[in-house]
């Protein structure tokens, strides 16, 4: 896919060549949205409404990457529903389990039902520990350890400091590593903190 | 400088955290992260530690794909051409234009500077170069007025008045030891006239203390420096030297009598009156008052402001460009 071709033809007009982008990007905008936001109506319609945005505002596109300019305008809107609701979201186990059910990590193969309902129960604990963090600092954690972001990149894609990545994936990881061990009956043992 | 500050505020612990972080993510640099790794070596608790921030980041890591719940493909019969955004093309041009209009803006600010200096100078000059003039036509004009005078030794001072002239311009100290006395009450003429000119605009404001000083001073000198004063505009720029006005009438009126100073309805003082054999002659009064040249206004005032009103508009309108590119 040639991304900076796609791009200009679709500042042209060509709604279709940025729609090849969309399809690209899509799973990872709905992903992003979902770790920060929690719900998935909510990273639903912010998915939506960041690419509308960003087909809009293409021609405010500047060259570099792609990606990060998307990310930043989902991360924006993420910001945006947090502040409108003024309320953590809940995530459903129902919700999240059946999601998992298709998931690479969920359908290891030759994985019995006990190793299965235990990776749900942590992924279900990881979901409750994040959403439980601060906006910027889960945001910070989502970027760099759910989506594999360097510091550089997240600093850019959230306008901010690399001195203030540090500090806010430090302190997620603290956070998360304390809320982690008071759960850790639940995690399979190979993925408990007490080593 | 708010990373410094934010470091500055932060605990030795954590600053250890975000070390710790930063070497398992490989963010620090080749000699941090060898002086990290010697800390490492030596620290059991340390290594503890970075285990554990390790399971964190692979059990973050792990968390599944979630499948998107649809697409998000616009449609093509609702979204045209996206929007068109003219200050955000503009931007470089902007960009340029705000860096030139700056470089022009301090060029005119500094023209104006030096350009004010050199104007501040050539009035200087002109002042003076007008006096001498001035007192030359009052000297050629003296004694069609007092015929009376020696001839002989009146044009031969005239003629030597502005040689003198020249010379006190060249060298300001005067060389005869009358012109001292003369050049002292000239000044002190010149600073009773100052003094209470300050804040004021109207040169006849000075006009009680010349005339007083008129009718006391014994000398012409001393009354042409009085009519200097009264003549000196309020502005220190346009001061005239008094210094070569002293000495351009050196020695033509060393004892003859005079009769004090009338004033004028306007309150200057009148024409100094020199006689000789009882006769009254009036010496016209020197016109310095009218060749004062006005105070140097600057070159190009509404330059600069122009410049300065395009430099803020177009620097606002960089700065919105600027924030409108993510």
């Amino acid at each position: 896919m040639d991304e900076t071709a796609l791009i200009a033809d679709a500042k042209k007009g060509d709604v279709q060549a940025y729609n090849r982008l969309v399809i690209h990007y899509q799973e990872l905008a709905y992903n992003v949205a979902r770790r920060i936001v929690g719900s998935p109506q909510a990273a639903e319609d912010i998915t939506q409404e960041s690419f509308i945005a960003a087909y809009q505002a293409l021609n405010r596109f500047r060259g570099g990457s792609f990606k990060s300019w998307l990310l930043r305008i989902v991360t924006n809107r993420c910001y945006d529903e947090l502040r409108r609701h003024k309320r953590r979201p809940q995530s459903s186990i129902d919700e999240l389990t059946e999601d998992n059910e298709s998931a690479p990590f969920m359908r290891s193969s030759g994985e019995t039902p006990e190793q299965h309902q235990q990776r749900v129960e942590l992924a279900e604990a990881i979901e409750r520990c994040l959403q439980a963090l601060p906006d910027d600092q889960r945001t910070a954690a989502v970027l760099c350890d759910v989506e594999g972001y360097d510091y550089n990149e997240i600093a850019g894609i959230l306008s901010v400091s690399l001195g203030t990545v540090k500090s806010r994936i430090s302190r997620a990881r603290g956070k998360l590593r304390d809320c982690l061990q008071k759960v850790q009956e639940l995690l399979p043992m190979q993925y408990r903190l007490s080593t | 400088m708010f990373d410094f500050l934010r470091n500055w505020s932060k605990s030795a612990e954590e600053k250890r955290q975000e070390a710790l972080n930063a070497y398992l993510d490989d963010a620090l640099s080749p000699r941090q992260r060898a002086a990290f790794e010697a800390e490492l070596a030596q620290d059991e608790m340390l290594r503890v530690e970075l285990n554990r921030l390790r399971l964190v980041r692979e059990n973050l890591g792990r968390l599944p794909r979630r499948r998107v719940p649809r697409n998000f493909m616009l449609d093509s019969a609702v979204y045209g051409r996206p929007t068109r955004e003219p200050l955000v093309q503009a931007y470089p041009v902007l960009r340029f234009a705000t860096v030139l209009t700056a470089f022009f803006f301090v060029l005119a600010v500094a023209l104006q500077s030096f350009g004010g200096m050199t104007a501040s100078r050539t009035a200087d000059l002109a002042v003076e170069v007008t006096r001498v003039v001035t007192e030359e036509v009052a000297m050629e004009e003296a004694p069609a007025a007092a015929p009376m005078f020696d001839e002989g030794v009146a044009m031969e001072e005239m003629e030597a008045a502005p040689m003198a002239v020249e010379e006190m311009a060249e060298e300001p100290v005067a060389e005869e030891p009358a012109a001292e006395p003369m050049e002292e009450m000239a000044m002190d003429a010149a600073a009773e006239a100052e003094a209470p000119v300050v804040g004021e605009t109207e040169d006849t404001a000075v006009a009680p203390p010349a005339a007083e000083s008129a009718g006391s001073v014994g000398t012409a000198e001393g009354d042409y420096a009085n009519a200097a004063a009264t003549a000196m505009p309020a502005t220190p720029t346009a001061t005239p030297t008094l210094t070569p006005v002293a000495t351009a009438v050196p020695t033509a009126t060393p004892d003859i009598p005079r009769v004090p100073a009338e004033t004028t309805p306007s309150g200057r003082a009148a024409p100094d009156l020199l006689t000789q054999n009882g006769a009254a002659t009036a010496v016209p009064e020197p016109v310095l008052q009218e060749t004062a040249v006005p105070v140097p206004t600057p070159a190009f005032p509404w330059l600069l402001v122009g410049l300065g009103l395009l430099f803020v508009l177009l620097v606002v309108l960089t700065f919105l460009a600027r924030r409108r590119i993510l």
